[in-house]
């Protein structure tokens, strides 16, 4: 859904009101909802990731040249500008920076703890 | 307009059943899964996608899902891909995907597969009323069986790789969709959607992440999903659910005997009137209403219509089910009235 103030980003907040029995909505982008005082719902868990990724501390390949997936091509500044990794290979290319962004995505978790993905066991 | 035949299919989980149905019309576990041999969505190439959704079928058809319906929904017409993503079957970001997407749901609507969205497969299992943990033995157990036939992506460290990292690990999302209007009402919403992060819970609008909020309908679920087993996540959405509907009941009750009595039966009353006498209903109008009006039901309150009622009308009398009702594309002034004329027919009136 396109912003219904600027009318050209995407829109990332939702507002509806009901005042005198009309109800009042708007959708905002990131960037008329900080001019409308409105905050971003923090906990989105893209948009957090997003506005992670964008910050100056965020992790960064120390390679100076930039390093890309060897499965899929993606490159650590796609991911940062979609927040979406390529392939499963990615994840073993970017595993160092990885490693420092998961806990800060995942509340302080780092390590998985559920269920084991078994291989094939073919035919079943 | 091929899928005219779920007009008259019941969704199972629309049922007036289940623990707290009040207040909680349905729960959802959804397990995001990878091929590990092939790009994620964003990065595959069409064909390699098409095959992503043959293995995905094919694997579906040697489990329980053997009798279920089989889509593409790049060959489906805009009326059918907007119906699926009404009925909560299909995000709204495949039905407007040009890719080859798929979909693969029970006849109950209770357990159906994503194909190729934002990951190659989501698989969803669904129960009517605040029923987590039944959701998720199903949706556990389909998992299992695909898991004989498909090669996930996992890692040991890092649980099931997603394109997101934000879904990585689990890959689980336990969640509520939950109807506060009384908390709404007393001016509390807010203040419990904000302490919902505190708990490693969020809440979204009715159709999931970026949607409007409608008629006092919330979905309720669990932020992340790495760190804590499926078990302790479901757990503990279940437990924040049940709290949650604790305090709605509460609120309720005390709004109806308290000094705002009068003022939340007009809201009730003229809600009812509205739905029966209508000729013109938008969709957010008649969600609004609704919801007053389910609210009024579980008061044990003299209004048209019941649960069930209700709770189909929210999928029925939205805009891809009117067309296809009509078997026409229409407007929105004609949807206005096929919707009118739709609610005041299921609530019995002329």
């Amino acid at each position: 859904m396109i912003c219904t103030s600027c009318k050209k980003a995407e829109a990332v907040v939702f507002i509806k009101q009901l005042v005198d029995n009309q109800v009042s909505e708007a959708a905002l982008c990131a960037a008329c909802a900080a001019k409308a005082h409105v905050p971003l719902n923090p906990v989105n868990p893209l948009s957090a990731l997003l506005q992670l990724l964008a910050k100056p501390g965020s992790p960064r390949p120390r390679a100076p040249t930039e390093a890309r997936c060897l499965g899929c091509g993606t490159s650590w500044t796609d991911f940062r500008a979609t927040g979406r990794l390529g392939c499963a290979r990615c994840y073993d290319r970017f595993a160092p920076l990885l490693r420092q962004l998961l806990p800060r995505i995942h509340g302080g978790a780092y390590a998985h703890r559920g269920k084991s993905s078994r291989p094939p066991a073919g035919g079943g | 307009m091929i899928l005219q035949g779920m007009l008259r299919s019941t969704m199972g989980w629309t049922r007036p059943e289940g623990p707290y149905h009040e207040v909680v019309l349905a729960s959802r576990v959804r397990l995001a899964r990878n091929l590990s041999a092939a790009p994620f969505p964003g990065r595959a190439q069409p064909a390699a996608l098409r095959r992503v959704r043959d293995q995905v079928f094919a694997a579906a058809r040697r489990t329980c899902l053997k009798d279920a319906a089989y889509l593409q929904v790049d060959a489906l017409d805009s009326v059918d891909r907007r119906l699926l993503a009404e009925r909560h079957l299909i995000s709204p970001a495949l039905a407007q995907s040009r890719g080859p997407g798929g979909a693969v749901i029970d006849s109950r609507e209770c357990l159906n597969l994503m194909i190729n969205e934002e990951d190659h497969l989501r698989l969803a299992a669904l129960a009517p009323g605040l029923d987590l943990r039944r959701a998720a033995r199903e949706a556990d157990a389909l998992d299992d069986d695909l898991t004989r036939n498909l090669d996930f992506a996992f890692r040991p460290d890092w649980g099931y790789l997603t394109a997101c990292p934000t879904n990585l690990g689990t890959g689980l999302r336990a969640s509520a969709l939950v109807h506060l209007p009384g908390l709404g009402l007393a001016g509390l919403i807010n203040k419990l959607l904000e302490n919902l992060p505190r708990v490693g819970l969020i809440a979204r609008g009715l159709y999931g992440e970026g949607t409007k909020v409608m008629g006092d309908f919330f979905q309720i679920s669990n932020a992340t999903g790495l760190g804590r087993t499926d078990a302790e996540l479901v757990a503990a959405v279940e437990k924040a659910v049940e709290e949650v509907a604790h305090r709605e009941q509460d609120c309720r009750q005390k709004l109806a005997a308290g000094a705002q009595r009068a003022r939340l039966e007009d809201t009730v009353y003229r809600a009812a009137g509205c739905l029966t006498s209508a000729r013109l209903l938008a969709f957010a109008e008649a969600c609004h209403h609704l919801s007053a009006l389910r609210m009024g039901l579980s008061l044990g309150w003299p209004v048209p219509g019941d649960f069930g009622t209700i709770n189909e009308l929210m999928i029925l009398a939205q805009p891809a089910h009117l067309a296809m009702r009509s078997g026409k594309a229409v407007t929105a002034e004609e949807q206005a009235v096929l919707r009118a004329a739709l609610v005041r027919e299921r609530l019995g009136a002329k």
